[in-house]
């Protein structure tokens, strides 16, 4: 049995919103660590047994997902028109961008 | 070669063929046409390769963890920050690549501009892990298990484990009498563990 084109359609945007979503609640997340830590002194570091990763990721993918399931119960009421993709796609270069520097000033 | 090298160096082998493997999407995709087979299997291929270069990282980075980063702050702290910006964005490139990928398989025939999107999630993720490999290879070049290994060679993985340690002592005791001769016991180093 086929899926309706507005049914997938509203599951390919969720796959993409996912996609966005993952990495913006994990920076999220990093840099709320920081801010509540305070800038990291790399001699620490040398002790930091670090397992954050495992959880900051886990928990990243949890928000991601949970974002998406939203995206999809709403885009399966009403197809997601052109507009709004054209949007998405148009978002996703200059977060991206943002990411990259983020991440390499607050590692 | 011990096996964390062994894998290292095959997890920065599967790491470019994903940076390789994406690209071919990227191009084929921006115009939105609808999938072909071949497509289909690149898209999916591109996904497979992705996941494994990010899941062979996650299985060496507890042994990265105990023998190599230490050192490697030891030898360059800088560098050792960039380890931390390049595992943040192969997180980032693993999720873009597995939402790209979902997005251009489950669009309808249709819906050209949900191809288009996933094109443009490619490409970033190109971009981005373009960088992740540049930071690996300038951070393996500063530590790697090879590099800290050859040190303690025959060695077993706890005797290296304890030479990581030591070097990382040695590199703390020189800075701490870097620190104290420079601010005159203005500034204290830090000496224990968190």
């Amino acid at each position: 049995m086929r899926a309706a084109p507005t049914e997938r359609a509203a599951a390919a945007l969720a796959a993409a919103c996912f996609g966005l979503a993952a990495p913006l609640a994990y920076v999220g997340q990093r840099l709320f660590e920081r801010a509540r830590g305070g800038v990291a002194d790399p001699t620490l570091i040398l002790w930091e047994a670090h397992t954050a990763f495992y959880w900051r990721a886990g928990t990243a993918a949890w928000w991601a997902g949970v974002i998406a399931i939203g995206v999809y119960a709403l885009a399966r009421r009403r197809a997601p028109t052109e507009r709004v993709t054209r949007a998405l796609a148009v978002a996703l270069v200059p977060i991206a961008i943002a990411l990259v520097v983020v991440t390499w000033w607050y590692p | 070669m011990n096996v964390p090298d062994l894998v290292t160096s095959v997890h920065g082998i599967v790491g470019v063929l994903a940076l390789a493997a994406m690209i071919h999407p990227a191009i084929f995709l921006r115009d939105g046409r609808p999938l072909s087979r071949g497509l289909r299997l690149s898209l999916g291929l591109t996904a497979l390769v992705t996941a494994l270069a990010f899941g062979m990282g996650v299985a060496i980075y507890e042994d990265y963890r105990a023998i190599v980063k230490r050192p490697l702050f030891v030898r360059d702290p800088a560098a050792g920050l960039l380890f931390e910006t390049k595992e943040h964005l192969a997180f980032a490139a693993l999720a873009l690549v597995l939402g790209a990928a979902a997005c251009a398989l489950l669009a309808p025939r249709a819906r050209r501009d949900l191809r288009q999107l996933a094109a443009v999630g490619f490409a970033a993720a190109t971009a981005i892990t373009l960088t992740v490999a540049a930071l690996g290879l300038y951070v393996s070049s500063i530590a790697s298990f090879a590099s800290v290994t050859s040190r303690s060679a025959g060695a077993s993985l706890p005797e290296v484990q304890s030479h990581g340690a030591q070097v990382a002592q040695a590199g703390q005791a020189t800075s701490g009498q870097a620190g104290a001769s420079a601010t005159a016991s203005s500034s204290p180093q830090p000496s224990s563990p968190r």
